[in-house]
Order: C-alpha cells, then structure tokens, then sequence
C-alpha cells in the first residue's frame, strides 16, 4: 500500500505522508513514530481540526524512551513488542500528545512497523497511531496496517535528507517550466533534465545518471529526448539492451555487476525493432521510435553496478531512469537509493505527462481552428480507444457511451472472467464521495436483442442505490488503490457486498484516477472464480487510460476557455487602441481641411478685412484649438492603452523574468508624477460625473523603482478608481513613509466595490469584479495583474483592500538599498 | 417648438460624445440639428420606457455607440437585464437599436444608425439602421442628417 502514502508528488517529509493516510480514514490524527534515538518522530495533524500542533522535532534518547513508553504502556500495551495492532482505550490526562484545540480521542489504533536500514536490517521499531472518537472500523484498520507497511520506507528515505532532497530538487526544477500559460520549449526541458541528472549522480554518488523519455508529439528534436549528467557512460550497447529490457517490461532492472548482466542477459539485448510495437504504443506518434544512444564509451572500470528504473503513468512506460556506479566490487544499490530514484521517475512522470498533454492540445487546438473545428482528429490517440470529433466531444457527451464501452470491451479483452463489467463515476461535488450514477454497464446477460438494443443496455444513466455506493467502490476510491473479494458470500468484516447480479461470485474494483484525484471506479465481476493480479493489473491499465482521458478532455477543455478569453481580450484591446485613434485621427483631418480652408480665404484677401471674415477666423481658430486638444488627449490615451497592452504582453509569459531598471526616485518627481497623473484622469472624465482627483503628498524620502513603470502603475490604480468611482466621489492619492524605509503610496476611492472574497482574485490575469463589465466599457482585467507583477519586480508590494464601497490600493516602494 | 432635427447620441466615451455633439450642431450653425447625449445604456432604456421620446418628444434619429457599458458606477445601480447579463457591453448598441425599432411602431418612425469603430463584417446591423465607422465617417454621417432634414416626414408631428 506504497501508494497511499507516495501519492504525494513532491514529497517534502513524512508528516504529509501522516496526513495523506489520515485522509483515508475517518481518524482525527494520524502519528507516525520512529522510535529510534536518533530519528525523528513526526506528528501530523488532520488539517481542519487543528489536532496536534506539534510537527516534527528531534527526539532526544530520554524523550525517545518516554514517548515508546507512553505508546506502549498507555496506548497499545504491549502491541509493539508483540508486533501485532492494537485498539487501545484511551483516558484523559495519560496521552502524549497536545489536544488543545480539539476533543479529546477516545480510541487509538497503534500498527507497528520495523524499520530498516540500508541493507534490510531490522533496526529500531516505529508505530502508526491513529486517534478516533470512536471505535475505529475494519477498513480503517486495513488502511493503517497497508499504511505501516509503507512507512519504513519512506523513513528510509527520509532518514537520508540528502537523498530526499533529490526528489525535492527535481520537482522544483520542473515546476519551474510553466505548462500553464505556455508550453516549456525543448530547450526548457532538456536543461531542466540535464540539472536533474546531475543531481541525482551527485545525491547518489553515481558515476553516471541518464534520463530518457519518449518525446512529446509535434516538436523538432529527437524521438527520444536523452539526458545524461555528462560523466562518463557505458557501452552503447549494453545500455540499449538494458534499457530496452527496462522500458519493455516497465519494471526496475538491477544489476549489481554489469559486465556479468551483459552476458546473462544476451537475449534481453535484442535488436531494437523487436520492441518497436511497444515503443510505438508508448510514445504515440505514430511511427517506429529510434533510441538515440550516446557515442560515448565506458572506459575503465572493472565493475559496473547498473539500476535503471522506468517512468511510468499507469501502465504505460514513458522512458527510464537510470544510474550508474563504478566500484571495485559488485554492489547493490541501497534500499533509499532505489526509493530515491523512484521517487524521481515518478515527479517525472507527472511532469511528462504534463508536458505531453500540453503539447498535444497545442496540435489539437490548432487543427480545430485551422479546420473549422470539424476536424476529425486523434484525441485519444495516446489512450487508443477511439477516433473522436473533437467539436462534438466538447459540445455534448454524444461520444461518451462508445469511449466506456471500448473501454469496457477492452477490459473484456483482457480479463475474460469479467463475465460483467461497469463504470461509475464519482459525484466530485459530494462531500461524502457518493457515487452519482453508473455511467456504463456490460453484462453478458444483456447480450441479447438486436445492436440498439444492447447498446441502449449497455449504456445506461441512473442512481445507485445507498447500498451499493457504500460497499466496496468507495472503499476503493477512499484507497484510491485497487481492491479485490475473492468471494461475495465471505467478504472482508466490515465490507457489504451487494452485488448488482445475482450470479456474482467475485468482485474486482479499480479506481479510475487522474493524479491523486479518483474520478469514478471501474468495476469486474466474476460468476464462478476469483480474479488474479494480472486481472487487476489489466483493470488498472483500462482505468489509467480512461483516467488520463478525462483530464486530456478537461485540459483541452480549458486551454479552449483560455483561447476564447484571449481571443476576447485583444478584440477589447483593439478596440480601446482605435477607438480614440480613430476619433484623434478625424479630428486631425479637420484641423487640416480648415487650414488649407483658411489658407485660401487668407489668400483672397486684399483689402482691409471685413470684421464677419474675422470673427469667422477667430471661431475656426478656436475649432481647431480644440480638435488639436482633444486629439492630443485621445492620442494619449490610445499611447497609454498600447503601453498596457505591450507590458501585458511582456508580463504574460510567466517564464520571463519582468525587465526593470529601478533607479531612486526623489519626493518631487513623485509628486509632480502624481499631479501630472491626476491632471490627464481629470481631463478625460466626464464633467457630469463631478470626480475630484486629489493628491495628498507629505515629507517622503526617496524610493527605489523604475520611473517608466511607476508611471503605468499609478496611471492604471488611477484609472481605475475613475473608471468604478461614483459619481461626485473624491479619487484620492496619498503617499506615507512606511515603516521599513520606504514609501506607501495609496489610491483611495468610492464605487463599484470589490468584495473582500475578490481580493484574492485581483492577481489573476483577465479577472474583472462581477459589476466591472457593466459600468464600463474600458478594461480587460490585465491592469492589476500589471501592476502586481511589476510592483513585485520592483521589490515591493501591492495591496488591495476594499471595506465596503472604499477600495483602497497600496503600493508599497522599497527605499533606496 | 423649434424645428431642428432633434438626434439621441449613445456614446459613452464623454471625449468623443462631447465632440460629436459639437460637430453636429456645427453642421447647421442655424440650429438645424439638435443632438443629446445619453452616456449608458440603462438610461437609454429607462427614457424609451419612459417615454421621454414619445409624442412631441420624438427623436428624429438615434445615432448608437455599439459597445457602451449599462450603467454608471453608482450604489444604486439598476441591475442589469438578463439580455445584458447575457450579452454583455459589445452589443449595448444593437440591443438599443432594436428596442427603438420596436418602440416606435407607426410612422413617422425615427431613423437608426450605429456610430462605431467596430468594422461592419463584425457585428450584426439590425435591420432598417445604418452603419457607419467612425474614421472618416463624419462627412457621410453629416450628409445622412442633411438628407433627414430635408424630408418633411421626419418633421415631429404638429409640426
């Protein structure tokens, strides 16, 4: 039940391990205690109910002793020394722990665990302690003890922070290419893994570390994208049949003595083409896959410890890790070196999958368009379940019976006993995990009548009854691992079966999982026999498919949301760009016409001027003044606008740092920046609206910042209080010294208000408040996302706080270093 | 009652609203023409269910911003109907147009024409309403009126 507590990615100590256990049952706090002197013990609270306020610290031997003395006498008696679990009635004034902000449990579930060293010696014993408010039940009892068995691992891992931290490294090194906004380029990539490589040769004292992974469709580089830490690597040779071996059977390859594996393993060294099917289901690109291997050669080493461990999502294998030792004498590789590397492959499969799925719906995206979405195009080409039109498939679920029944004929396929199969899906809205309806069902009792009429069988939407939404899939979806009964008439204490057909005899459910996140369960029954692994294993790899399906279609779903508001945002930004040039430009034109108009009258003259030829010159004149006037402000306003929409450019791309050159500003260029600023609100507001802009500059010492962009900053906080302010309102911008040195700046308004449980959402990009859109015209919800990122890459901050109809934005400017 | 042709501007940009009114009443020096501003378009809606344009107090045309927000900031903002929840700002000025299309149902009815920098490929022009783009279109916007004016139908009636 190693997955229950690594489904976590990016693993950053065992109190997340604690608590993901303690969200799979229903216990109020889930301890984890390693009970050796010099380990640490960590106590996880369950989030909410804020159990436990303790979270990790060095036990010290005497503590050490106290808390195995607790554990044992007052919790569990003698349940670790004798190795079994133990229910232990707990009584007030005698638990080790600190309830201070909660009730107190009644009941603790303590499983014993051994850890072990690197080379598989029992060593110091541990506990799983989890507290219940009542006696806990069978499958909380189960998951605890499947829990126990995991964590000696994870100690194991964890004991060795630096072994740990690769696995840290690594998902922050990833999580540092964007996939959201845009998609990381090859390059991003490529670095991003050569650093992991490093890494981990370094972490693990490794001669050598390799990474290959399946390329992402659609992209000019190799097939295979190939990183090593550059150190010297075996033979070409040996490692493409191991590693082919690796990738084929997608399971850890270990070979303590590489020379005496290369020999043994002659037959697994076959010629690549015989596991081109393979390799072409992996990467999904429709053509045979070359492995690129490097030219470089081994060189001297007498011994070669050689580990390689597969990437994979479910079933699929998307490439390898592998490292390299080169030592005197055969050796293995540790047990926490082996759990590092898994961890590794396993933040790299999450992040590939990422990647994968972006650059596919980039493909997607651009041959709907380029189609006029009738394209008919390979979404689930990677899920090999069917050809679907993509229009159709996001505009209704016309598609959906035949996907789950493909998928359910495939597991037919694969699973013959599977005499009925269905697949529920999980109500993501219900608090309780219900399942909302069974979505699909295929039973050979209903294998009769004409095509519509099984399909119509087939497919099916209705409610579950309580019963059976209770037994055993949500068991599983509470696991979110694969749960089997080998027979309904004895289940499991605690498990009610109530099977849907009669004839039932076993039972198999697999959880249709997105990440962590279970979407539904897939479900096998048997009439006669029980299913084996291999059955579940095949159930597995039909609900990983089915799984992976679901999130590329709420990905492209969303990438489609993203185009569409982008699309909107530059039709906005076109607008307010021409609107005022356009009008600026007519104006301009006319200013022209009535100069030449009075160039001519100028030139007709030849006597004294008639006073109505006057006047008539004096009104043009004061026309063109006036044209001129309001074109200049037009212009500028369609200059500050493109300024927006150039920076919003730049700003977009989250990967990019935000260029600044800040330089110290004084006290009167900000007070002439900030008169200047609400002169250019005044003019282009409507006098009716009768807004009074107002600054209130005290003594202020210089602050470090760059003058272009501080311009836009405050020119956008100002417009947009003119924009949402209510009429006769005061637009007030007031500057302070703030405690550290620096200068507060704060626009204060009146209007449209921005409720407090928005504030949050200011940052976001193309996020306007609810009543934005109807008092104005003007905005696409970039200004304050702007403004943050440049105040932020200035070393500042930026703070909205709205009370009421009075929305104050405070931009905090460092002082000069 | 003065016989100036009497024009409903819907522009929200005071700037631009300021100096089309300015133009049209410099078109016809003489007081020819009669422009009036309405800034959004709650208010337009609110003076058309009034009323205000009825009667004696009908407008000869309506020249129409298309994208023009419902209301002004204010704490007592009229909510928004669903048709503008819906729509949105983009198309405030073909909601208006077609409201004044079926507002004034017997002749002499007033002419309609949207006033915008939206090109014409891009919205959808009710029927019986002229388009015309801001750049440039002043002159045959200018020319438009002239010809209203001339057309003693477009007189208001007791005139």
């Amino acid at each position: 039940m190693l997955e229950a507590v690594l489904g976590i990615r990016g693993l950053a100590d065992l109190g997340e391990c604690a608590k993901a256990v303690a969200r799979r049952t229903s216990a109020m706090g889930v301890c984890v205690w390693e009970l050796a002197p010099t380990h640490q013990a960590h106590i996880a609270p369950v989030g909410e109910r804020k159990l436990a306020v303790l979270a990790s610290w060095f036990v010290s031997g005497r503590r050490a002793w106290k808390l195995s003395r607790l554990v044992e006498g007052a919790l569990t008696g003698d349940a670790i020394l004798a190795g079994e679990p133990r229910v232990a009635q707990l009584e007030a004034g005698r638990e080790p722990l600190d309830w201070r902000e909660a009730a107190m449990p009644s009941h603790a579930y303590v499983v014993p665990f051994t850890f072990k060293d690197d080379n598989g010696t029992p060593g110091e014993p541990g506990a799983v302690t989890a507290y219940f408010d009542r006696s806990p039940s069978e499958t909380d009892r189960a998951i605890l003890r499947d829990a126990a068995t995991a964590f000696p691992v994870v100690f194991a891992a964890v004991a060795d922070r630096p072994a740990l931290l690769a696995v840290d490294m690594t998902a922050e090194r990833l999580g540092k290419l964007d996939m959201g906004t845009s998609v990381a380029s090859v390059e991003d990539v490529t670095a991003a893994l050569a650093d992991i490589a490093e890494q981990l040769a370094a972490r693990l004292r490794c001669q050598d570390a390799l990474i290959v992974l399946n390329q992402a469709p659609g992209r000019e580089a190799p097939d295979w994208l190939r990183v090593s830490n550059g150190a010297t690597t075996p033979t070409p040779e040996a490692d493409r049949g191991l590693l082919e071996w690796v990738l084929r059977n997608g399971s850890p390859a270990w070979f303590p003595n590489l020379r005496h594996a290369e020999k043994n393993e002659g037959a697994v060294r076959a010629r690549y083409l015989s596991v081109d099917i393979d390799v072409r289901k992996l990467t999904g690109l429709g053509a045979p896959a070359e492995l690129v291997l490097g030219a470089r050669q081994f060189r001297s080493e007498p011994v070669l410890s050689w580990l390689a461990v597969p990437i994979t999502l479910g079933t699929e294998v998307l490439g390898a890790v592998r490292c390299c030792l080169a030592v005197s004498e055969p050796t293995h590789f540790s047990e926490r070196e082996q759990w590092t590397l898994q961890l590794v492959a396993e933040v790299l499969a999450h992040f590939w999958k990422g990647w994968v799925q972006a650059g596919r719906l980039e493909g997607v995206i651009s041959q709907v368009l380029a189609l006029n979405s009738t394209a008919q195009v390979r979404l689930a080409h990677r899920v090999g379940l069917a050809e679907y039109n993509v229009a159709e498939l996001l505009s209704t679920d016309a598609n959906l019976p035949e996907l789950l029944d493909e998928a359910l004929q495939r597991v037919e396929e694969l699973v013959p006993r599977a005499t009925n199969t269905s697949i529920r899906a999980l109500d993501r809205s219900d608090p309780h995990g219900r399942f909302l309806e069974f979505v699909c069902v295929r039973s050979a009792e209903w294998r009769k009548g004409t095509e519509a009429e099984i399909r119509a069988r087939r497919y099916r939407r209705f409610e579950v009854d309580q019963p059976q939404a209770t037994s055993l899939g949500q068991l599983v979806v509470r696991r979110g691992a694969p749960l089997r009964v080998d027979s309904v008439h004895e289940p499991p204490p605690g498990l009610a079966c109530t099977p849907t057909f009669s004839s039932t005899y076993a039972m198999a459910c697999v959880p249709i999982r997105l990440g962590d996140l279970v979407l539904g369960v897939l479900d096998l029954r048997s009439t006669n026999e029980p299913f084996s692994d291999l059955d579940i294993r095949a159930g597995e790899s039909v609900a990983a498919q089915l799984g992976f399906y679901f999130g590329l279609a709420e990905a492209f779903l969303s990438q489609e949301k993203r185009l569409a508001e982008d699309q909107q945002m530059v039709e906005d930004l076109v607008h307010q760009l021409a609107s005022p040039l356009r009008a600026a430009a007519g104006a301009l034109a006319r200013v022209d016409r009535t100069l030449r108009g009075q160039d001519e009258t100028v030139a007709g003259i030849t006597g004294e001027i008639a006073e109505a030829t006057v006047t008539e010159l004096e009104a043009a004149s004061r026309r063109q003044a006036r044209d001129l006037r309001v074109a200049t402000r037009l212009v500028e306003r369609a200059a500050k606008t493109a300024r927006t929409a150039k920076l919003f450019r730049e700003l977009a791309d989250p990967r990019r740092p935000v260029a600044c050159n800040p330089i110290a500003i004084s006290e009167s260029y900000l007070k002439t920046l900030i008169r200047q600023t609400l002169d250019e609100a005044r003019l282009i507001t409507a006098k009716d609206r009768q807004l009074r802009f107002v600054p209130r500059t005290g003594r202020i010492p210089p602050v470090w910042f760059d003058p272009d962009q501080l311009e836009q900053c405050l020119g956008q906080l100002v417009d947009n209080a003119r924009k949402y302010a209510y009429t006769g309102t005061m637009v007030l911008v007031e500057t302070t010294r703030s405690g550290d040195g620096g200068v507060s700046m704060t626009v204060h308004s009146t209007g449209t208000p921005l409720a407090e449980v928005d504030v949050a959402k200011y940052k976001r990009r193309g996020w306007r408040g609810p009543d934005a859109a109807f008092v104005t015209a003007e905005g696409q919800g970039i200004g304050l996302f702007i403004v943050d990122r440049v105040v932020e890459a200035n070393g500042g901050t930026l703070v909205v706080a709205p009370a009421g109809d009075v929305t104050r934005v405070t931009v905090q400017m460092p002082r000069v270093p | 009652m003065s016989d100036a042709l009497r024009v409903v501007l819907l522009e929200d940009d005071p700037l631009q609203a300021e100096d089309h009114a300015d133009k049209i009443r410099q078109w016809h020096p003489e007081g020819g023409f009669d422009p009036e501003v309405v800034p959004t378009e709650s208010q337009f809606r609110a003076r058309l269910e009034r009323g205000d344009w009825d009667g004696a107090g009908q407008p000869d045309a309506f020249i129409l911003d298309v994208m023009v927000p419902w209301a002004a900031p204010s704490p007592r903002m009229p909510p928004p109907p669903p048709d503008v929840v819906d729509g949105g700002y983009f198309r405030a000025g073909i909601r208006c147009a077609q409201m004044v299309r079926g507002h004034f149902s017997s002749e002499p009815r007033p002419a309609i024409a949207l006033l915008t920098v939206l090109d014409r490929s891009g919205i959808d022009v009710p029927p019986g309403t002229r388009y015309f783009g801001k750049e440039g279109a002043l002159n045959d916007l200018k020319r438009w009126l002239e010809s209203l004016r001339d057309r003693s139908d477009f007189r208001r009636p007791g005139l």
